[in-house]
C-alpha cells in the first residue's frame, strides 16, 4: 500500500470511531488536516535529494555534505544500531544482500511495519507520537530527524520478536 | 518460548528473511514493544552521557565528576579503556583499607549507610539542655495582642521578683523564674523579706516626698511673707496659706480636713450672709445715698492726695528753682 495511503486511512478510521457524530462527520477533513501537519513535519524524509545521495550519482559526496535529516540517515543509523547491538545478525544479512532498504524502507515511510493490524498500528502510532513529541521538547533540533522510536522498535523486530508461526513450518 | 526473529533471520535465505520482514514482522505487539521500550531508554541514556561528556572536557580532576554524573549503564557505549581503568582504580582505592586514615577525596561517605555495625558512642560532652518553655513563650512566634499583653505581664512580673528578692539571684535559680506570680500572689514563704522590703522602699520614698514638700511650703510662705497680702490664699488670722491645709491631710486625716472645710465655708457664709443682710435692709434711697457719700469721700481723698503731692513738688520737686522757666 502506498505509504500516504496508509497514514490517511489510519487518521481516517481513527477519527470516524469518534463518538459525536459531529467529529466523526468530519473525519476526511480532520484526516487530511492531521495528514498535512504529519507532511509538513516529515518533509525531509520524503524529499529526493535527501534519499541516499551517494547512490544517486555517480560522482563521490564528501561525507559532511550528506543530508543527516533524510531516510538515508535515518537507514543508515538503524544499521548501524544493528550492527553495534548484533554484529553477527548484521554481518549475515549483508551477506546475503538484505539491506535495510528492502524492508525498513516501507517501515520508516508508513510509520508501521507491513502485515501490521489497524489496532496494533494505532498502539504503535500511541507510543510513536508520543515518544516524537518528547524528543522535539527536550531536543527541538532533533525532533525534524523522523521517529526515533521506529528504530527502537525496528531493532526489537529484528532481535527479540518471536518469529512468525508460518515462517517456522 | 518459540524462536524468535534473529534466528530464523539467521537460518532463513533472502527471499524468506524478505517474505518474514514485511509481512509478518511482528507476532506478538506487547512484547515487541516492551523490548522497543528497553532500547529507547538505553538510546535516552546514552545520548545524555554523550552531550555530558561533551560539556564537561575529559580533564583528569573532572573525569570522575562526569562519570558520577553518568546516566544508565556502561556496557554498550564504547568509551576508551584508560579512563575507566583509572576510574576503577581510584574507585578501588578510595576505600580504606588498613588505619581507617582517608584522604579528603578516598572518604567512603556511605561507610555509615553500609550493612556493618556501628557501635553507638558516648558524647564526651554532655549535649546542650533543651531550651526552656519560658524562652519559648517570652518569643512569640507570631505577634498577637493577647500573647503579647501576656508575655508583657510575664516580664513586669519577673522584673517585680527581681528587683525586690534581693537575696535570690536569677541566675543560681533559672528555674524559679517559672514562678514569678503577682506580688499578692507570692508565697508565705518569701513574704516578710518582700514585704520589709516594700516598707522600707514606702517609707523612704514618703520620708522624701514629704521633706521636698516641706521645702516647697518653707520656700512658699518665705515668699509670701516678702510679698505681702498678694495671695488670695493666704489667711492673716491664721497666718497659713490654704496649701497649708492640703499639706496636714496626711497628718490630720481625711475627717479633720473635712472639718476644716466645714468652718472655712460656715466663716464664709456669715461674712457673706451679714453683708448681705445690711444690704437687704437699705432702701434704693439710702443705697444711692451711701455711694454718693462714698464717691465724695475718694474724692476728697483724692484731692488731699493731689494737695499733698502739689506741696511736695513745689518744696522739693524743683531744688535749682528753675521750675517758672
Amino acid at each position: 500500500m502506498y505509504p500516504p495511503t496508509t497514514l490517511c486511512g489510519t487518521y481516517d478510521q481513527v477519527l470516524a470511531q469518534d463518538e459525536l457524530e459531529e467529529n466523526s462527520a468530519h473525519a476526511e477533513a480532520d484526516a487530511f488536516h492531521l495528514f498535512t501537519t504529519l507532511m509538513s513535519s516529515l518533509h525531509s524524509i520524503f524529499i529526493r535529494p535527501a534519499i541516499n545521495p551517494s547512490r544517486s550519482t555517480d560522482t563521490p559526496v564528501l561525507a559532511s555534505s550528506l543530508s543527516h535529516h533524510g531516510m538515508s540517515a535515518t537507514l543508515d543509523r538503524f544499521a548501524a544500531r544493528l550492527r553495534a547491538r548484533d554484529a553477527e545478525l548484521a554481518d549475515d544479512l549483508d551477506e546475503k544482500g538484505l539491506e535495510t532498504t528492502f524492508y525498513a524502507f516501507r517501515w520508516f515511510t508508513c510509520l508501521a511495519p507491513g502485515g501490521l493490524g489497524l489496532p496494533d498500528t494505532i498502539r504503535l502510532w500511541d507510543s510513536l507520537f508520543a515518544d516524537w513529541c518528547l524528543e522535539q521538547e527536550t531536543n527541538p533540533t532533533e525532533g525534524d530527524s523522523g521517529f526515533r522510536f521506529l528504530e527502537d522498535f525496528g531493532l526489537a523486530v529484528l532481535l527479540y520478536s518471536p518469529a512468525y508461526k508460518r515462517a517456522n513450518g | 518460548m518459540g524462536r524468535s526473529h534473529r534466528e530464523t533471520l539467521l537460518d532463513g535465505g533472502f527471499s524468506e528473511n524478505i517474505t518474514l520482514l514485511q509481512r509478518h514482522p511482528v507476532e506478538d505487539l506487547a512484547m515487541t514493544l516492551a523490548m522497543a521500550y528497553t532500547l529507547r531508554e538505553h538510546r535516552v541514556t546514552t545520548t545524555l552521557n554523550q552531550e555530558n561528556e561533551s560539556s564537561a572536557p575529559p580533564t583528569p580532576s573532572t573525569s570522575s565528576a562526569t562519570n558520577r554524573f553518568k546516566f544508565g549503564k556502561d556496557d554498550e557505549s564504547p568509551t576508551s579503556p584508560g579512563i575507566s581503568r583509572v576510574t576503577s582504580i581510584a574507585s578501588t582505592q578510595s576505600v580504606p583499607t588498613t588505619n581507617g586514615v582517608t584522604s579528603r577525596w578516598g572518604r567512603n561517605f556511605f561507610a555509615k549507610n553500609s550493612s556493618s555495625p556501628q557501635l553507638p558512642s558516648i558524647p564526651k560532652t554532655p549535649p546542650p539542655p533543651p531550651p526552656e518553655q519560658e524562652s519559648m513563650e517570652e518569643q512569640p512566634v507570631k505577634f498577637s495582642p493577647g500573647a503579647w499583653g501576656a508575655s508583657l505581664s510575664a516580664a513586669s512580673r519577673k522584673l517585680n521578683k527581681l528587683r525586690l528578692t534581693t537575696t535570690i539571684s536569677p541566675d543560681t535559680s533559672p528555674s524559679s523564674s517559672k514562678s514569678a506570680v503577682h506580688l499578692d500572689d507570692r508565697p508565705v514563704a518569701t513574704g516578710p523579706t518582700a514585704l520589709t522590703a516594700i516598707k522600707e522602699s514606702t517609707s523612704t520614698i514618703s520620708a522624701r516626698v514629704g521633706g521636698l514638700m516641706r521645702d516647697s511650703f518653707d520656700r512658699r510662705n518665705e515668699i509670701i511673707s516678702k510679698v505681702g497680702g498678694w495671695v488670695a490664699n493666704y489667711d492673716s488670722e491664721s497666718g497659713r496659706s490654704s496649701m497649708t491645709d492640703w499639706e496636714d491631710v496626711g497628718s490630720q486625716g481625711r475627717e479633720s480636713s473635712e472639718s476644716r472645710a466645714n468652718e472655712e465655708i460656715r466663716r464664709l457664709e456669715g461674712e457673706i450672709g451679714g453683708t448681705g443682710k445690711k444690704e437687704k435692709e437699705l432702701s434704693p434711697e439710702e443705697y444711692i445715698a451711701r455711694i454718693k457719700r462714698r464717691r465724695e469721700e475718694r474724692e476728697g481723698k483724692s484731692r488731699g492726695k493731689e494737695e499733698r503731692e502739689g506741696t511736695v513738688e513745689g518744696e522739693g520737686g524743683d531744688p535749682l528753682g528753675v521750675g517758672g522757666l
